[in-house]
């Protein structure tokens, strides 16, 4: 079930009249339910058993961690059940990857062996509720976090709807103490909830799937282009993958909120960011949180006897992991890998840089910052070309042919017509003027604060983009294969 | 909380309460849903896009009685293709009249995509090859390559209540169907649609491409389907799994298969749509490679490539997925001519066929 679907928009409300009629004491039944359900339209029974087994799994040794005295029974807990919720994890993303993997370098030393290869499975939120698990048992095991002895709320946790498929990934102390709390209907959450989540939808069936045109036209056949056209398609691109997580995130925010549960903020204007460790504190900040806390920090502890050379390994290492956690695949490795060379040399030239700008007196410049900010999105831009190419030779491909000519541009804005490109424009300004807006710190309390005509125009403007503008394609979010 | 606010709020709830029942309930649903003409078929597509510029009234077929299994050479089988009358007989009678001999459809509900689960599907029916019968097998192509991965597979009766309340439950194409269409909210999407159309050139989301000049609409999945790639190894695998099931239905059942994949409408009239990439000619490439493996085939594509010109009536119907009365007769004729020439005379169980074929393998 798509946020962006009808399906979600009439669920929404009947989740609210289910809990309506079944009380507050009955919130956490409600509402596991329904995540349930939600996660069983995806039509593939084995997603709710993994879902289940991760959640067994995790609540029992989170529990066995907080019980034993010993420290190496409460290690043999950790490591059981970090180690059956990663085996489902690999098991169900992946396999398929190894086995390819394994059977090519076979191949290539004329073994004559091969690994016989499995069925390839969806794995939709898996990533993320097992990062959700593994993250709960480091906490209970660092003791961080009481482990949760009520299972009803600890499934809850891991399966509730909103964050189940795309995240944010949520931390036990910041989800569990909210689904404990019994308040099913707040006005002022619903309203803010509600213009979160039409902000979202907005985001996502206007300006990210207008976008998707462009860029799925071009990196469908990277190979019919080159040059300038490639250049447009690699910024759209971000900007299609901006709008489409980001609105998904609101839109997974604006429902919890109705709900009373507030989540995880996981995007703060990321590509305003003035280098690339900026960046990655301000997008998809749930997941990168977790990859600082639970990978880099443990290996820059590690590795703390080589000073400098250290924190850059475990830099490296940590983004080639977030790489392979995106998905089971080469593109996605070099992605990660780029990301862990931009950060792990900004280690060595950071000190460097700092002085030159002070001896050159540009430090507050406004230049040296418009500078800053568009070097970022040119590294960031440079690293999404491996994310979104099919395979690594069409990556490669549009890396070389970046500065050949343009062809197919002519064609690619004949095929789309003006509309979608006045669209696509008029939604950004709007978009870039609400950031302003938000970058003044005009909170969202402001907004509800604001005289009636204004709420009501931003409301029915709002509505109104939706009905007359939307592309109505229900199409899946990006976010949803990793 | 105001009293407005928790009206508002529980008149949504109880709408999107409604919407589910009449979804999920086809008796309470039709209720609220707008009549359906008698005398004319609205097309698929033009129900799902809503767009007056495209609406055409297709008659509706009058299916004439059909053999029997216990009476029928040849047996067909496939998707909505061989199931629709729209303007004319089903495929297996209009094949029938053109043999003179007896064509069974193989169409049930009772059992989930028969089309898709041959072996299954004639095991459930307890079919016996006491004698040598033909299986004409269809798919359309946008089907094809996922049906080629389960012709051998197992299929489920729809006897199973469990497997068919899970689908009543999770798919809700139904509801969001009933959500469109009620009366209440059907005529404002109706307009709404036609506005965005007009003055926006956004169609609904089942819509692929279109084409004004003649009027023609083109199914999301179809155009989805002509941009998957398909490479010589994913033929190659399609044609051996068909080769495998050929193989299967002669040794289990005595049953010579002929194969047929019926083009998607883009396949055919891509042409019409502007900036359309040329066709990648899976349907040829298919059925050269189920040739190589030995088994009897029709390259429909081929054929509808020689009628596909002007001044010759359309093979497909301009607001709906399926061929036109005339698209089925060329295929029905084909289909016959094929059969005459390439399948023994009686004496082996079959009717007297013999004649010279056109567009068979």
């Amino acid at each position: 079930m798509n946020f962006n679907s009808i399906e979600y928009l009439l669920f929404v409300p009947l989740v609210f009249l289910a809990l309506l009629l079944a009380g507050a004491r009955f919130r956490w039944v409600v509402l596991l339910a329904g995540s349930c359900y939600f996660y069983l339209t995806l039509k593939h029974l084995y997603l709710l058993m993994a879902l289940f087994g991760v959640t067994a799994v995790t609540y029992l040794c989170g529990i066995g961690i907080e019980r034993c005295k010993e420290q190496r029974w409460k290690r043999a807990f950790f490591w059981s059940g970090v180690g059956a919720d990663l085996l489902v994890l690999a098991g169900m993303k992946y396999l398929p990857f190894i086995e390819g993997n394994l059977n090519l370098l076979l191949k290539g030393v004329s073994s004559g062996l091969a690994v016989p290869e499995g069925r390839v499975l969806v794995s939709i939120g898996v990533s993320y509720f097992v990062f959700q698990a593994v993250s709960y048992l480091v906490d209970v095991y660092l003791e961080m976090e009481k482990a949760e002895r009520h299972p009803g709320y600890f499934a809850l946790y891991l399966a509730f709807f909103p964050k189940l498929l795309q995240g944010p990934i949520e931390r036990a102390g910041d989800l569990l103490p909210q689904l404990r709390e019994a308040q099913p209907f707040d006005q002022e959450n619903i309203r803010a909830g509600l213009l979160l989540f039409g902000w979202g939808l907005f985001k996502k069936a206007v300006v990210a799937d207008r976008l998707a045109l462009y860029v799925n036209t071009v990196y469908g056949d990277v190979h019919a282009y080159t040059g300038l056209t490639l250049w447009i398609a690699t910024y759209l691109y971000a900007f299609q993958l901006y709008y489409d997580f980001s609105g998904y995130t609101d839109m997974a925010l604006g429902t919890a909120r109705m709900l009373n549960i507030r989540l995880t903020q996981n995007f703060a204007t990321p590509y305003l960011s003035r280098s690339v460790a900026e960046f990655w504190r301000r997008w998809h900040i749930s997941f990168s949180r977790c990859i600082l806390d639970y990978i880099f920090k443990p290996l820059q502890m590690q590795f703390r006897a080589g000073k400098n050379w250290g924190t850059a390994a475990a830099l490296l290492i940590a983004f080639l992991a977030s790489g392979l956690w995106h998905g089971a695949s080469w593109c996605f490795v070099i992605w990660g890998g780029l990301h862990g060379i931009y950060l792990a040399s900004s280690v060595f030239y950071k000190p460097w840089q700092k002085k030159m700008h002070r001896r050159l007196e540009v430090e507050k410049s406004g230049l040296l910052k418009v500078w800053q900010t568009l070097f970022t999105f040119h590294l960031v831009c440079f690293a999404w070309i491996f994310f979104r190419a099919a395979s690594v030779s069409d990556a490669f491909y549009v890396v070389a042919h970046l500065f050949e000519g343009s062809s197919g541009l002519a064609d690619l804005f004949a095929a789309q017509g003006a509309t979608d490109l006045a669209i696509v424009s008029v939604s950004g300004v709007l978009m870039l003027s609400v950031y302003l807006v938000r970058e003044r710190n005009l909170a969202q309390k402001d907004f509800f604060q604001a005289p009636l005509w204004i709420r009501w125009g931003v409301y029915l403007g709002l509505t109104a983009g939706l009905l007359f503008f939307n592309m109505d394609s229900n199409a899946g979010f990006i976010y949803f294969n990793f | 909380m105001t009293k407005s606010l928790k009206c508002l709020y529980t008149a949504v709830m109880l709408f999107a309460a409604f919407v589910v029942v009449g979804g999920k309930f086809p008796a309470v649903g039709r209720l609220f849903l707008p009549k359906e003409p008698t005398a004319y078929i609205l097309g698929d597509q033009y129900r799902m896009c809503d767009l007056d510029r495209f609406r055409e009234e297709i008659p509706a077929g009058k299916p004439s009685a059909a053999a029997t299994l216990e009476e029928a050479d040849v047996l067909t089988l496939g998707d909505s293709f061989f199931n629709s009358a729209l303007a004319s007989d089903i495929f297996a009678n209009e094949l029938g009249r053109r043999l003179g001999g007896k064509v069974h459809n193989l169409a049930t509900k009772e059992f989930f995509e028969p089309q898709s689960y041959p072996l299954s599907y004639l095991q459930h029916i307890g079919y016996r090859g006491d004698r040598k019968r033909i299986l004409v097998l269809e798919t359309v192509e946008r089907s094809a390559l996922e049906r080629s991965g389960t012709y051998n597979g197992a299929g489920a009766a729809a006897g199973n209540e469990l497997d068919a309340l899970a689908f009543k439950v999770l798919k809700n194409n139904d509801v969001e169907y009933f959500f469109k269409h009620n009366v209440m909210v059907g005529p404002l999407e109706s307009r709404l649609k036609n506005f965005r159309f007009k003055y926006l050139n956004i169609v609904d989301k089942s819509i692929g491409a279109y084409s004004l000049n003649p009027n023609m609409l083109f199914y999301q999945r179809d155009v989805e389907f002509s941009r998957v790639k398909k490479t010589d190894a994913v033929v190659v695998a399609a044609a051996r799994d068909i080769a495998k099931l050929s193989a299967t239905l002669k040794e289990r059942y005595n049953i010579d298969l002929v194969y047929m994949v019926i083009p998607d409408k883009y396949s055919v009239y891509r042409g019409l749509v502007k900036g359309a990439p040329s066709y990648d000619r899976f349907i040829p490439r298919l059925c050269s490679r189920l040739t190589e493996f030995g088994v009897k085939n029709i390259d429909v594509y081929t054929l509808y490539e020689r009628y596909n010109r002007p001044g010759i009536p359309p093979l497909y119907f301009a607001s709906d997925t399926h061929y036109t009365a005339h698209g089925k007769a060329v295929l029905a004729e084909a289909t016959a001519n094929m059969l005459r020439s390439t399948l023994p005379a009686r004496g082996d169980g079959m009717s007297t066929i013999a004649s010279s074929g056109e567009g068979g393998r």
